[in-house]
């Protein structure tokens, strides 16, 4: 089991006079990937930018392997960052740009030239040294982003949104490429980003945020399976939200009193009951629009008593049309409750 | 038929603004190496003496150094004062680019010799020298090309990140800017330090009204030499006028420069 690496504690900030992060708390565990997540102007960039050191005012703890940095400057933190720009220096070779920290450390010329050599071999672009940022594909840029920030050995990287700018596929592969290099350095890394995807595909831990608070922290599974209030649930995965009274119209049993919400996943739909007829509601409708998502099919559907559902199936299970009447089934045991 | 009859009238025009312009200019280029030029068509004959003198005359060389220290120091006190200023407002505070945008724009709705009434009118009773004055108001009217300049300079890059991960990196704010800010913003200060220059170098009425006589500069020494010797001060304009002329063209051709690269620059991206 990994230790606590990283601690912020009571983490408060005040932006131009709003305060954008409120009474904050999580702790990031040693060589894990952990993702901030969440949408535009939850302040993800915020807290990453204080635990750089980049936002002075701020009031509360922040504690990196067990020491009180809040009052470092940014200089003085040992804490890697990749911008989402990248943030190359265009005036600078690959090599000098890896080089950089080392040269501000003072490094002899022998140092640097086995450091950077090596860290450049790890990111595969030793035959790149000579080449200027501007002849670089954003792969490239991506790469010696990483190196240049892993060369110094710090204790934490920190990524500032690095894929938003790249079209979906390169995306995918440079994602898979950092979660490939932070598993091989054994590195601790913070990812930043507003996409849902890449959260549950690369992170050992997700933070999801909003509105300057932490809604909810857990491997991507947990936050998938069990969102802990509807914010959780509708900003994570498609899930079908239910009232109390909707949920008791599809004949489940709820108190009275309970005024929870609950979810249904889409991918919990089943076209026939597998097991007791007793564990499964059954939801007649009609369909009433189709979405084809690669290799899943989601199919809208107005039910018999007027609530509109989604349910989701492997592309080639797909055998309804559109105002076809169908009868879905879910156990009533995957229905999940969430608070406010 | 009519679209041809409108062709020829454009050229026609095209050609009489350009002899407009360009026939004084050759005019006056000729006359500085006209022997002499009295009621004939063409002049009696060609010669460097006109040029000999001027480069051999104190008063010429006197007026030269203190045009190019004029506009030496100006040139600093400009890029002191408006550098990190529009470093600020482009990768702190966005939010100031429009008031700063306001000011620049304040040297060309006030006269000059409005703002030169208001400086001797504040400065007179302070114990400020006029040289002074002198150098930070040409500064200010330099501003609105300036600050251009060096706002496009910001443009190009990512500065703000640049200079963050620089602090990261481990360096101080200062050796950031100088490491990072200032080798990625060379040409659109050097583009801004000849603006501010040839401003500053050709400067007149400011120098004239605030220090008058006791500091002849190369364009009062031009306006003196014109109401004396027509020759020599048609040297001195062809001089004046070529000085210009190859500082437009380093410019022009380093903007060009920078242009083709962004376009290359594109294609790359696009090939990616």
């Amino acid at each position: 089991m990994s230790s606590i690496f990283l601690e912020v504690k009571d983490l408060s900030i005040n932006l131009s006079g709003n305060q954008v992060i409120k009474d904050m708390n999580f702790k990031i565990q040693k060589n894990t990937l952990t993702t901030f997540l969440g949408p535009s102007g939850s302040g993800k960039t915020t807290v990453l930018r204080a635990i750089a050191g980049l936002n002075q005012k701020i009031a509360g703890k922040i504690l990196l392997d067990g020491k009180e940095i809040q009052n470092l400057a940014a200089n003085q933190r040992n804490i890697g960052m990749i911008f989402q720009s990248y943030a190359l220096f265009p005036n600078l070779s690959v090599f000098e740009n890896v080089a950089y920290g080392l040269r501000v450390r003072k490094e002899s010329n022998a140092v640097i030239k086995e450091k950077v050599g090596a860290i450049l071999k790890t990111v595969n672009l030793q035959d790149k040294k000579q080449s200027y940022p501007e002849n670089l594909s954003g792969g490239q840029k991506q790469r010696v982003a990483i190196a240049r920030a892993m060369v110094l050995e710090p204790k934490i990287l920190l990524l500032d949104e690095p894929l938003s700018a790249l079209d979906a596929k390169i995306r995918i592969e440079l994602r898979n490429q950092i979660r490939e290099y932070q598993q091989r350095l054994g590195i601790t890394m913070l990812f930043v980003t507003h996409d849902q995807a890449e959260a549950m595909a690369i992170s050992d831990e997700i933070i999801v945020m909003d509105n300057g608070k932490v809604q909810q922290q857990g491997s991507p599974l947990e936050i998938y399976k069990h969102p802990q209030n509807i914010f959780m649930a509708k900003f994570i995965g498609n899930h079908n939200i239910l009232e109390t009274g909707q949920l008791r119209s599809l004949g489940v049993e709820v108190a009275e009193n309970d005024k929870s919400s609950f979810i249904i996943r889409p991918e919990l739909f089943q076209t026939n009951m597998t097991g007791d007829s007793d564990d499964y509601i059954v939801v007649s409708g009609n369909i009433k629009n189709i979405s084809i998502l690669g290799d899943r099919i989601e199919y809208r559907l107005t039910s018999d008593n007027g609530l509109e559902l989604k349910a989701e199936f492997l592309n080639q299970q797909q055998t309804f049309t559109v105002g076809k009447a169908v009868k879905f089934y879910v156990r009533k045991g995957d229905i999940e409750k969430v608070g406010f | 038929m009519e679209k041809h009859a409108d062709k020829v009238i454009a050229k026609i025009v095209i050609a009489l603004i350009s002899v407009y312009l360009v026939a004084p200019i050759i005019a006056t280029i000729m006359y500085s190496f006209a022997k002499s030029w009295v009621n004939t068509i063409l002049p009696d004959g060609w010669t460097l003496e006109w040029y000999l003198q001027l480069v051999t005359n104190s008063d010429f060389l006197s007026a030269l150094i203190r045009s190019i220290i004029l506009g030496i120091v100006t040139t600093i006190i400009a890029m002191c004062c408006f550098l990190p200023v529009v470093f600020y407002a482009n990768v702190y505070d966005e939010s100031i680019k429009a008031r700063l945008r306001f000011i620049t724009v304040l040297p060309f709705t006030i006269p000059g010799i409005v703002l030169v009434t208001g400086l001797v009118r504040v400065y007179a009773n302070l114990p400020i020298p006029q040289m002074l004055v002198l150098l930070l108001a040409i500064s200010l009217l330099s501003l609105p090309v300036t600050y251009q300049a060096l706002d496009n300079a910001f443009i190009a890059h990512d500065f703000r990140a640049m200079f963050e991960q620089a602090l990261i990196l481990g360096d101080s704010p200062l050796k950031a800017f100088v490491k990072v800010v200032i080798p990625n913003i060379r040409v659109g200060m050097f583009i801004a330090m000849l603006l501010t220059f040839t401003s500053a170098f050709g400067e007149y009425v400011l120098t004239n009204i605030i220090l008058g006589g006791n500091y002849e500069t190369l364009k009062i020494y031009m306006y003196r030499l014109m109401q004396s010797n027509g020759q020599a001060s048609s040297v001195l304009t062809t001089v004046y006028f070529f000085f210009l002329a190859v500082i437009s063209i380093i410019m022009i051709a380093i903007m060009k420069r920078q242009g083709n690269k962004k376009v290359e620059e594109v294609g790359d991206t696009k090939k990616l």
